[in-house]
Formats: C-alpha cells, sequence, structure tokens
C-alpha cells in the first residue's frame, strides 16, 4: 500500500519547477547549490534506508552551512513522528534559539508530511526545497497546501521541488519493495519487482 | 476539578451529516411477469454500482401504471435515447419492446444514508438500501465512556490547572492524557512545554506520544496519579500478551484544546483509537477549525473525534 508514495509522485512533480520558479527573486540559491545540499539530505536518507528505515533525509541550512540534519527513526524509537525533519529540529534547537530557523532553508528528499509541513510553519523556515512529492501523506501540495494556507499566525514558507527527484524515488522504491516488520501485520512483498523506469 | 455532567458531540465525515441531495434518473415501467428477462438485461449492462447508485433499490411498485413495476434504467436525462438504445438490445434479445413503457425521469437520493434518520427520509424520495454505519461507527458512548470521560477530562484540567500556577506566562496552558481504554490506565500525562523546554513544537499531545514510544522502548516511568515508578513494557507486554503493541493504536487521548495540525497528523501517524477535547482551537485546530483530518478520506489510518462540553 505504501509504496504509491513514490508512484504516484511521479505523476505530479514536474521537472520544469526547478527553472518556473528559480528567476523570481535574486536571493536564490544556485542550481548547483541546491543539488549540493540536496545530495547532503540524501546522505541522511541512505543513512535511513540502511537501518531499514523509510529512506527520508533533510539538512537545515543557515547562510550556506548545514546546521542540522535528521532521517527518519520511526522504527529505531516506536515513535512514528520522529521523521527527518523533527529529527533535525531537535538537533538544532540543542544548540541555537528557535528564531534560527527563520533564517534556514530546508533541503528534504521528499515532500513533508501534514505533520512536518505543519511544524515548519509553526518553526517559521525560510524556504523548502525537495525532492519528489508524497501522495499519502504530503502537506506541500499533495493532500494539504499548508505552505502557504491562510490559518495561524504564522508566515507562510515558499517551497520548489524537483531537485534530485529520482534519487529520492528510487531509494523509496528501493525499500517499499522490502517488508516492513513493524507495521501491525506484516505483508508479503516478495513478489515485488524493482521498477527502474520514472516518467 | 470535579466535572457533574457533560454533552458530547462525535465530530463526523460528512456522509453522517449532509442533507438530502437528489440526482435525476430515468426510469421506465415494466409489465411484472417480465421482470427477470428485463433484470437480466439491466443488470448485466447498466450496473446501478458501476452508475454510483448502488445504494438505490432498482423496482418499485408504480404508483402512476397500476399493476406495473417501475425500474431504473440509468442516470441519463436524455430519455429519448435511452429509449431508442435500451429497446435495440431489447430487440437483440428477443424480448417485445412493448414489455417496457413511458420512459421518463424521477428523482433519487444522490447518496447512500449513513444515518437511521437520513434514510427514513430519503427513502420517500425513492426506495433504497440501509447500511447501518450509526452502530458501526460506535457513535453512541456508553454510561461507562461517560464516566471514564469525566474522570480524566478532570485529570487534564486540574493538571492544567498546576501548570498555570507554576508557569502563570504559558499562554499555551494545556494538558494532554492518553490512556488504555481496557484497563483505563493513563499512560502519558504532559503539559505543554513549549514556554518551559523554548521549543515551539513541544505541545502536549506531541510530548505524550513522545512517552508513548518510552514505555515501549522499556523505559521506566512515573504515574503521575500514584506517584510511583513503574516499568509499563512489562505491563504492557503482559497486557496485550503475544501481540506488540504499535504505536497508540486503540488508544483514547483527552486533551483541553483541540489538538494543532502538527499534533492532529502525529496521532494519525501514531494509530490513536479515539480523540476527545473541550476547547475549539481557532488559530490552528485540525479536527474542525481548520482541517478535519481524522477524517481526511485520502489519509491511511482515522480516528474517532468527540466535542465534550462541561456542565
Amino acid at each position: 500500500m505504501e509504496n504509491k508514495i513514490e508512484n504516484k509522485a511521479i505523476n505530479i512533480t514536474e521537472k520544469n519547477d526547478i527553472s518556473s520558479s528559480n528567476n523570481n527573486s535574486n536571493e536564490e540559491e544556485s542550481n548547483e547549490t541546491i543539488e549540493k545540499f540536496m545530495r547532503e539530505a540524501l546522505i541522511q536518507a541512505q543513512d535511513a534506508y540502511d537501518a531499514c528505515e523509510v529512506p527520508v533525509g533533510c539538512v537545515f541550512v543557515l547562510n550556506n552551512e548545514i546546521i542540522g540534519k535528521g532521517r527518519n527513526r520511526t522504527n529505531e524509537t516506536k515513535n512514528g513522528t520522529r521523521h527527518a525533519e523533527l529529527e533535525a529540529i531537535d538537533m538544532i534547537l540543542k544548540k541555537y534559539s528557535p528564531e534560527v530557523l527563520k533564517e534556514c532553508t530546508l533541503y528534504v528528499t521528499v515532500e513533508p508530511c501534514i505533520m512536518c509541513a505543519a511544524a515548519l510553519r509553526l518553526m517559521q523556515v525560510k524556504k523548502v526545497y525537495f525532492g519528489c512529492h508524497n501522495e499519502r501523506f504530503g502537506g506541500c501540495g499533495s493532500i494539504y497546501h499548508l505552505h502557504n494556507e491562510d490559518y495561524g499566525e504564522n508566515r507562510s514558507y515558499e517551497i520548489e521541488c524537483g531537485y534530485l527527484r529520482e534519487e529520492a524515488i528510487m531509494m523509496l522504491r528501493k525499500f517499499y519493495i522490502r517488508e516492513n516488520k513493524n507495521a501491525p501485520v506484516p505483508k508479503k512483498k516478495s513478489n515485488r519487482v524493482l521498477k527502474t523506469e520514472i516518467i | 476539578m470535579e466535572i457533574k455532567d457533560i454533552e458530547y458531540e462525535p465530530l463526523l465525515p460528512i456522509e453522517f451529516t449532509r442533507p438530502l441531495e437528489t440526482i435525476d434518473i430515468c426510469i421506465a415501467s415494466i409489465e411484472p411477469k417480465k421482470t427477470n428477462d428485463i433484470l437480466k438485461i439491466l443488470t448485466s449492462k447498466l450496473s446501478l454500482n458501476d452508475m454510483n447508485i448502488g445504494h438505490l433499490k432498482r423496482i418499485k411498485k408504480s404508483e402512476k401504471h397500476d399493476k406495473l413495476l417501475d425500474v431504473i434504467i440509468n442516470v441519463s436525462t436524455d430519455t429519448t435515447k435511452t429509449e431508442t438504445e435500451l429497446k435495440e438490445i431489447f430487440k437483440n434479445n428477443n424480448i417485445n419492446e412493448d414489455a417496457i413503457k413511458d420512459f421518463r425521469l424521477c428523482k433519487a437520493s444522490k447518496h447512500p444514508a449513513y444515518t437511521k434518520s437520513q434514510f427514513s427520509e430519503w427513502k420517500n424520495v425513492w426506495p433504497m438500501i440501509f447500511k447501518d454505519h450509526d452502530s458501526q461507527h460506535n457513535l453512541k458512548l456508553s454510561d461507562e465512556d461517560i464516566q471514564n470521560i469525566k474522570k480524566w477530562c478532570s485529570v487534564a484540567l486540574k493538571k492544567a490547572e498546576e501548570d498555570k500556577q507554576k508557569n502563570p506566562d504559558n499562554k499555551y496552558n494545556n494538558c494532554t492524557v492518553i490512556v488504555n481504554p481496557t484497563s483505563q490506565e493513563a499512560l502519558a500525562i504532559e503539559t505543554d512545554n513549549r514556554i518551559k523546554a523554548n521549543h515551539p513544537l513541544k505541545h502536549s499531545v506531541m510530548e505524550c506520544i513522545k512517552t508513548i514510544s518510552d514505555i515501549h522502548n522499556g523505559k521506566d516511568h512515573i504515574n503521575i496519579e500514584t506517584g510511583d515508578s513503574i516499568n509499563k513494557k512489562r505491563k504492557l507486554n503482559e497486557e496485550i500478551d503475544s501481540s506488540q503493541p504499535y504505536l497508540c493504536s486503540n488508544y483514547d487521548l483527552f486533551t483541553i484544546k483541540e489538538p494543532c495540525i502538527m499534533c492532529c497528523m502525529a496521532l494519525v501517524h501514531s494509530r490513536i483509537g479515539r480523540v476527545f477535547y473541550i476547547e475549539k482551537n481557532d488559530r490552528d485546530g485540525g479536527l474542525e477549525s481548520i482541517h478535519q483530518i481524522h477524517i481526511q478520506p485520502e489519509l491511511n489510518h482515522h480516528f474517532q473525534v468527540f466535542k465534550i462540553t462541561l456542565k
């Protein structure tokens, strides 16, 4: 069931996203910079994959420097809320005051889920780059548009997607053909085949 | 704080609360003797389920034509075209086209009835099939439930009040309790720790979920009611026997303020069973104010929500 994440994501994440909104502001990071940090996020995701966690990883960047990183730890912690973004925020808040997030850009391999999308708003992050969409839980375009919805007192944040999208999708696909032993009824997935084509 | 009495309101999906909405259906009148032959064709060529009107009965006694039956043909408003096409099919199946007559439009309920009161009203428009979602969703709380809600809401209110005394400037004052509904044991009682911890995400719901994970990880935990330190993992395992506890599955959650969007999705991820809260959260509430996350159809877990009014 859960492998819908990456399959459905294919249909909505347009590569054009990258170029379309990139020229709007002169404060924008260059494509090389974005890719460099997204690569770091993917290293975190790979770390999660190696630990049999859903492979999602992220880094928070302040003035071109990574000040926090995280990856999914829901199985290890037996806590379904320990997503990459919340792990990284906790790491940052051990050293910095919460206000620092207002100046931070987040690079995350997969669209933040509804919980994380709302958390990023509570933290008032400046901007979010993500790889592929998350059609099952996504809070930045897939199910809700929490990044720019009109609610609450905290400001909305900008998003851009499509960076290193294929890598993010392939990592999820690789993960979901394995079995999640922590789910209430583990599904037999031995008949699943890894799809490699990305539309 | 003693709670004398409560009222509760289940926060239901639209299916349970919507008023009657009708659609036009094309019907025709048929000879009762030909019913079997005609139905065979209609069921295979024009299935009600395929037309999203599986909640309607196919046939009823005709009020207009004595001794005839009215039957649903399709949901097209072009009755002439429907008549031509159907008679062509009849011809190919050797059924006399005089067996069916008077193709006309009729009203029927667009949606299936989820409650008995919807059903008793809507079936008068066109007969319907009723599946009792009311009892399936367990929307009536038992007397025992009511007693437990009173108990745990007052525990939450008391704890929040104590916290207010200690931290009078905490504008986020709140308390959440997670209870195992079978044993009626509080597994987590946490206040809002945003100000205390200088951490904007340490809402009481998130803190409770963390406490539950600590218990599942075997960490000792102080029982706030009795002050005893108990190893809950051992207790949980004894209680649930062979089946491993999975996150917050089937647990009840009591909280003063409607949880925010982040907390509501955290509860989806944690597979919470039921949520009870007292106050609406206009700013960013995720159950009634901004979104209805517990009944968002696209999500993989749904939970019951009851809004509690203290009397």
